[in-house]
């Protein structure tokens, strides 16, 4: 059993996850400028409104990875012996819930106003001494909104890929495709400006199929992490090869016969158990200790194994 | 992201000088066959003698139409009666000393800028939903003209 103590990262990454830090604190900033703008100039435009309750959704990922930054290297104790994992997996299912919910209920709203036939009036400003129409306003603080969140989500990407932070990136994949809501909006706008108002209504519809898209996909993978499937490798379906490995190094040990492994992930790191049918039971303490030892610099994830004999597998 | 823009661009480069457009030519219509005005009487924004309507809203209209060369339609009504009709896009605009918190504002009507400078109680006129030529031209048209109108209008009307 390891020792209770802080989760800390390899040296290697420290720099990184501070990276990771950084980043995330500068999108909550940009993102909070953003939503500011967009909320002066959203008019009665569908589109727009639906793209600024998408941006005020994305600032759940980046807040939640700074708070449990924070959590989730506090030591295990007494009421949370497994430590404070998963308080991310917890963060990040809410903010599916909450992408798949808030998602059904614009594209209703948006549905709705495009059956009713609504018409988005948009307004003028005086803009040094010449009347300037709110619609190209706008579009471009859309690319403002837009823009910087796609260079993030590419910046965050590969260290989330170091880093093994799955929520990481799938923030960053998200950020990514945030091209769309972008498109989507500013085509909306410009519709509109010709005298098509039906395309706000349908830029918004866009806009909220990619919400439940993100969302549905989320819960999934939020759902998944908390029934502890076997953890996958980050960015795809696949098992990660790491409990393959730990099984043959297992195997390997000439006092054991035969061996199996079962882990799951708890946020970022993994937890689990081995099971071995041991060809002896001379100093088999020390030998279970000394492997445990061995198993858990296996690999930085593997932050703790429970190795328990048995008769059969 | 850039071909996005550029195909906005694009649509819009084709129509350049209607942006914004008017969903239903309000404008066009305006110019060609009059501006339909309702009309509700609540003084001192729109009075009413001997059949013609008066006071603030309609003064400030009035010059309006000089100005831009369009006849007005008026139509009298009950601003319950006139703003469903609005809805059902049959005028173009709705006078009644109405203020931008009129319960109205969620109904499918627009609503112009308040047309006086450092008007606490933010009056307003009700234009057909999305008819955003239009509503550009009238507000252009307060922004440039308010002060004086309202001077003169201070005048005619020693009240308010």
């Amino acid at each position: 059993m390891r020792k209770t103590g802080n989760f800390e990262y390899p040296k290697h990454l420290e720099k990184k996850q501070k990276k990771a830090l950084k980043i995330q604190w500068i999108s909550l900033i940009y993102l909070a400028t953003a939503i500011l703008l967009m909320a002066l100039v959203l008019s009665t435009s569908q589109a727009m409104k639906t793209a600024w309750i998408e941006d005020i959704l994305s600032l759940i990922p980046p807040l939640s990875f700074i708070i449990s930054s924070g959590i989730y290297t506090l030591p295990s104790n007494d009421e949370f012996p497994y430590g404070y994992h998963r308080v991310s997996t917890i963060a990040f299912l809410i903010s599916a819930v909450a992408l798949c919910a808030i998602g059904f209920v614009l594209l209703a709203d948006s549905v709705i106003k495009l059956v009713r036939v609504e018409h988005a009036t948009i307004s003028s400003v005086m803009i040094g001494g010449k009347m300037v129409w709110l619609g190209w306003i706008m579009i471009i603080v859309m690319i403002y909104s837009t823009v910087p969140t796609m260079i993030l989500g590419r910046m965050k990407q590969p260290i989330a890929r170091e880093l093994a932070e799955k929520n990481l990136f799938t923030d960053a994949m998200m950020n990514r495709a945030n091209w769309m809501t972008g498109i989507a909006t500013i085509v909306g706008i410009a519709g509109i400006g010709i005298g098509w108002w039906w395309t706000d209504a349908v830029a918004a519809i866009i806009i909220c199929a990619g919400i439940l898209k993100d969302g549905f996909s989320n819960l999934k993978q939020a759902v998944f992490d908390l029934m502890n499937q076997v953890p996958t490798k980050i960015g795809s379906e696949d098992t990660d090869p790491v409990f393959l490995k730990i099984k043959k190094e297992v195997e390997k040990e000439e006092w054991v016969r035969e061996a199996e492994v079962r882990f799951r992930e708890e946020g970022h790191v993994f937890f689990g158990e081995i099971f071995i049918i041991p060809k002896s039971l001379d100093h088999v303490t020390e030998r279970i200790q000394a492997l445990h030892d061995k198993v858990i610099k296996i690999n930085w994830k593997v932050f703790d194994v429970t190795i328990m004999l048995v008769k059969s597998l | 992201m850039r071909s996005g823009i550029v195909l906005s661009l694009l649509i819009i480069a084709t129509a350049c000088k209607e942006i914004p457009a008017d969903p239903n030519r309000s404008f066009e219509k305006a110019i060609g066959t009059g501006l339909s005005v309702g009309y509700s009487v609540n003084p001192p924004w729109v009075t009413e003698k001997n059949g013609t309507p008066g006071g603030i809203e309609p003064g400030i209209l009035n010059a309006y139409a000089r100005s831009a060369g369009i006849k007005i339609v008026w139509e009298k009504g009950s601003e319950q009666v006139l703003l469903e009709k609005l809805e059902k896009q049959e005028l173009h605009l709705v006078i009644a000393g109405l203020t931008k918190d009129t319960p109205w504002k969620s109904r499918k009507i627009g609503l112009t800028k308040p047309y006086r400078r450092n008007d606490k109680t933010r009056h307003v006129m009700a234009i057909q939903q999305g008819e955003n030529r239009l509503l550009m031209n009238i507000e252009r048209y307060f922004q440039q003209n308010m002060d004086s109108l309202l001077a003169n209008i201070n005048e005619e009307n020693r009240e308010f």
